[in-house]
């Protein structure tokens, strides 16, 4: 091996569970076989790799795509579950889209069943409902 | 009277010495003896000689056959650039320099001013990708840099799914030696969520 390889994390991370990688280094081996330990910037924490030169050159090369750091090996990063005010946020600004697609384009009204659908999510969006648990469904295309 | 005289020194021949001396009645006569010639002597290699030094007067030093001479080099004040002259009349020829003008720029042969780049240390350019990304994400790079002082430029590579085709407004925050916040977001209403690819030109530091 001709660098010593590390994956950078946030200072504090627990290594015990996945943690997001932001960032890479490779720090040479000397003749002698010794490696200056790199010293990460403040607020981060590098992490040794058990990594050959030929998957680190794969990797540098590949996509640079969000990655985590889970018992020591690399895989794709898993985003956390989203709260359900972020995901009724999301699927709000999707369903006033899909409302404007293909009805408010065509000059013709909302159906009700999509307006309900709307202030339901709204009311979760906006915090004044704190109650439920799930999204509400969606209604298909042909509800009026 | 010279108590002490040589004649010139010829390379390989003696020398004649010429020397006092008191004989058995205790006068001071001259005597003459011949000195061997010693080893020739070994010049280092950092010494000019005469002809070297003409040549470098005369604009001839490592000139080949084709070379033309240089016969001088002054400051152009039209071009405000140092020029130098070769060749010989009538077929003079003239050569800008690249120098510094008199605002401290550097020109090129055609005036035109070389941009500078104040870099203390070296600077490294890195391209790359990233797929099946979207807003909120955190984009590594693929090697650290040794500054947080980095320039990150983004083109997205992946329009809008929603048959806009509107591509996403791309942008970064967080920006540090490692990597960077993607922010992007599209004009046509797609979520912020909806994933695609983009392209990255990073530049930075390295080293010390």
């Amino acid at each position: 091996m001709s660098n010593k390889y590390y994956a950078i994390v946030k200072a504090g991370s627990d290594l015990t569970k996945p943690c997001l990688v932001v960032g890479w280094v490779a720090q040479p081996i000397l003749q002698d076989g010794t490696s200056t330990p790199y010293q990460a910037a403040p607020g981060f924490e590098e992490v040794p790799l058990e990594i050959s030169d030929e998957d680190w050159a794969e990797r540098m090369a590949s996509p640079q795509n969000p990655t985590q750091l889970n018992q020591g090996k690399l895989e794709p990063y898993v985003a956390p579950v989203p709260s359900l005010k972020e995901q009724a946020t999301n699927a709000l600004q999707q369903a006033r889209l899909d409302v404007y697609n293909n009805y408010g384009i065509l000059g013709e009204p909302t159906p009700a069943a999509w307006v309900t659908y709307l202030r339901a999510l709204m009311t979760i969006s906006n915090g004044t409902d704190t109650t439920s648990t799930s999204l509400p469904e969606e209604p298909s295309g042909s509800e009026t | 009277m010279a108590f002490l005289q040589q004649t010139d020194p010829v390379a390989g021949q003696p020398v004649t010495v010429t020397l006092p001396y008191l004989d058995q009645n205790g006068t001071l006569q001259m005597g003459q003896i011949k000195v061997a010639p010693g080893k020739d002597a070994v010049l280092p290699d950092n010494i000019l000689t005469s002809d070297e030094i003409q040549n470098y007067v005369l604009g001839n030093l490592g000139s080949g056959d084709t070379d033309q001479k240089a016969v001088g080099v002054h400051w152009n004040g039209y071009a405000d650039t140092p020029m130098m002259v070769v060749g010989s009349l009538p077929d003079q020829k003239y050569s800008s320099l690249l120098g510094t003008n008199q605002n401290g720029l550097y020109l090129t042969n055609f005036g035109n001013i070389i941009p500078e780049m104040p870099a203390q240390s070296r600077m490294m350019l890195q391209t790359f990708t990233a797929t099946g990304v979207q807003d909120g994400n955190t984009i590594t790079f693929p090697q650290a840099f040794t500054s947080d002082d980095v320039k990150v430029f983004i083109t997205p590579k992946t329009p809008s799914a929603t048959g806009s085709w509107s591509p996403p407004i791309c942008g970064c925050n967080n920006i540090n030696r490692y990597g960077f916040g993607l922010t992007r977001f599209f004009t046509d209403g797609t979520p912020k969520t909806s994933v695609g690819d983009i392209s990255i030109l990073a530049i930075g530091k390295i080293g010390a």
